[in-house]
């Protein structure tokens, strides 16, 4: 199991108890961080844990030898927030749910449709979703489209497919780490994301779906 | 007040009657009379089993029922009872004082009496306590699991802790350890003294409990707060993105003060090599490549990474053309035996006219002859013959020692 958790932290991923069961089942004993924190050392890199919920490697130094690939990722993520925060919001307002989406959830393709079929709006949502980079598809039939955005956000990390032959994903811990960007960017780039209340236009919206 | 065997069986089976009734009244709040229920439902109002509601032909169960109900069930909602234990133990008081009465004056009956009150009193107490309990620990566990919304949650959550917390002031009230008193009685019976003692020991474990259950609640509530905050912020993030479609996060990445969540890296591409050395490895790899031969098409090669050099732009200098003086000897050999026509030319001779034999040693010379005449295209070959002299090797068939190789145009 080490050298699969070691392969897996090497190679970028984010082990969370969805994606990698047994990978997060062993880093979530003491000893067993320990020892890959050891490997992960000389490489500078550090073994992090989000909330309990999700491990990762995350370099214990940035200089040219790895801003390259630190700057890699992070554009990755910028170009994947503007669709994925779009998406988790059509979730929340279809299933008419005040929680967010994070690890563990699951999504059921055939219920997500149901609620988008009746709600002329949110199949509006869902149209202009599959026009922003990572979703882009020229797919007209709503169902096509909501497929192709759950197989990209499978693709991406951020969902996976226990059965390939069924259609519930269940949401990772890359889910989590959206979460906790969203937060540094709130503070970092003083969005005011808190303070925003869903007032005006789009709040009464928002409350007649709920 | 005491009632008959008979009286009990009575109330059960009218109860057992209307099962259908009462599930239904139970399930949905409230039973309309019609006229094959009326009868049903009046007897059942007798009994106390149904009460009116709001308007005259509708009927709901009884508090007693649904209480009852509920705890046999396990009702979330009934975490909270209304135990009022000061009054409890001040009632306990009371019987303990009519029950050792009743012992003085020799009244084993109505002793009797008093200490099954006494029992199902300390009894009920602490099962309230112990149901109270247990449904708030279900509650926790399962996040408040019988309320969807997060909203429900956090609201639930807030009235159990509440209830909880007062619950908790209520019973340090109590001084407990005063209960101690109720055995100073010299003569108390073990019975009793047996009830007290157990009475005592759960009720103080039941308010550790409880502390504890304040405190996971408390970090419950902390948790979906945090939910909460992440799921309001999810949305404003979405609302911010559609009123400024042109932002864009700035690069942090090229930040001096990043924070460890930025520092992740693309991840490695891990191609590792086999040591085709390594006997361990070899039944492995063979039966690798066996599988790469057998394949309709090939695997594409790895694409590597490898470093960029920048491009060198001067002009290169020129350089003069090296030649190799052999080759020309041997070039301009071949071409006097074609020049002689009908005349042999020999490499030997040729060498010595050249000083060749200064430079190189007689057999080198003869070999390079050789080697470049078999270099020769097909047609020139065809022009000249060789006539290659020199003693045959003894045991061995068609092999000789050059000493002399004759060249030939051919007619």
């Amino acid at each position: 199991m080490f050298k699969h958790v070691a392969e897996a932290l090497l190679s970028g991923h984010f082990i969370c108890p969805t994606a990698y069961p047994d990978a997060y089942e062993y880093l979530a004993q003491a000893a067993n961080a320990d020892k890959v924190n050891a490997f992960l050392q000389p490489l500078d890199r550090e073994l992090l844990n989000l909330d309990g919920e999700l491990f990762y490697a995350a370099y214990t130094v940035v200089d040219d030898s790895n801003r390259a690939a630190i700057k890699e990722a992070f554009a990755e993520l910028r170009s994947q927030l503007r669709p994925v925060v779009e998406w988790m919001d059509m979730v929340m307002t279809a299933l008419g749910q005040d929680m967010p989406i994070r690890a563990r959830d699951q999504i059921r393709l055939h219920q997500l449709l149901q609620a988008i079929e009746h709600e002329p709006s949110l199949a509006e949502q869902l149209n202009r979703l599959t026009q922003l980079s990572l979703f882009k598809t020229n797919k007209s039939s709503l169902n096509e489209q909501l497929s192709w955005v759950l197989q990209k956000l499978e693709q991406s990390g951020y969902l996976i497919r226990p059965n390939a032959l069924a259609s519930i994903y269940i949401a990772t811990g890359k889910i989590n780490y959206l979460h906790k960007i969203i937060a540094f960017l709130n503070d970092a780039e003083n969005l005011e994301l808190d303070q925003h209340t869903l007032s005006g236009e789009d709040g009464e919206q928002q409350e007649l779906f709920l | 007040m005491s009632f008959d065997h008979e009286q009990i069986a009575g109330l059960i089976r009218k109860l057992a009657s209307a099962d259908q009734l009462l599930a239904h009244t139970y399930i949905n709040g409230t039973l309309f009379a019609d006229d094959n229920n009326r009868s049903s439902i009046d007897s059942l109002k007798k009994s106390g089993i149904l009460r009116t509601a709001d308007s005259a032909d509708e009927y709901r169960l009884t508090s007693d029922i649904k209480r009852l109900i509920d705890r046999l069930l396990l009702r979330n909602q009934r975490y909270q009872q209304n135990i009022n234990m000061a009054k409890i133990i001040v009632g306990i008081e009371e019987d303990i004082d009519d029950y050792r009465r009743a012992l003085e004056q020799n009244q084993q009956d109505e002793a009797q009496f008093h200490l099954e009150q006494i029992d199902d009193t300390l009894y009920e107490a602490i099962e309230a306590l112990e149901n109270s309990l247990s449904v708030m620990f279900a509650a926790i566990t399962s996040q408040f699991g019988f309320v969807s919304s997060l909203n429900s949650k956090i609201r639930q959550n807030q009235r159990a802790l509440a209830y909880a917390q007062q619950l908790v002031r209520e019973l340090n009230h109590v001084r407990i350890d005063d209960c101690y008193d109720w055995l100073s009685w010299s003569s108390m019976p073990p019975a009793l003294s047996r009830k007290i003692i157990r009475f005592i020991d759960q009720y103080k474990s039941v308010v550790e409990r409880l502390t504890s259950i304040v405190g996971r609640m408390k970090e419950l509530l902390f948790k979906l707060r945090l939910q909460e905050q992440t799921a309001n912020r999810c949305r404003a993030m979405a609302q911010y993105l559609r009123k400024h479609p042109e932002w864009n996060p700035l690069d942090w990445s090229e930040d001096a003060g990043m924070p460890a969540l930025l520092r992740r890296g693309a991840g490695l591409a891990q191609h590792p090599c086999i040591n085709p050395s390594n006997p361990a490895l070899q039944a492995d790899l063979t039966a690798i490549v066996q599988e790469l031969r057998r394949q309709a098409k090939p695997v594409a090669p790895l694409v590597r990474d490898s470093t960029s050099s920048p491009l060198d732009t001067r002009t290169p200098e020129l350089k003069t053309q090296a030649r190799d003086e052999y080759e020309i000897h041997i070039e301009n050999l071949f071409a006097l035996a074609l020049e002689l026509q009908g005349r042999k030319v020999s490499a030997l001779q040729y060498w010595c006219e050249q000083n060749l034999d200064k430079e190189v040693k007689v057999e080198l010379w003869l070999d390079m002859v050789f080697a470049q005449y078999c270099c020769l295209p097909r047609r020139m070959r065809r022009a000249i013959t060789l006539d290659m002299q020199g003693e045959n090797l003894a045991g061995y068939n068609g092999n000789q020692i050059i000493e002399e190789i004759l060249l030939q145009r051919v007619a």
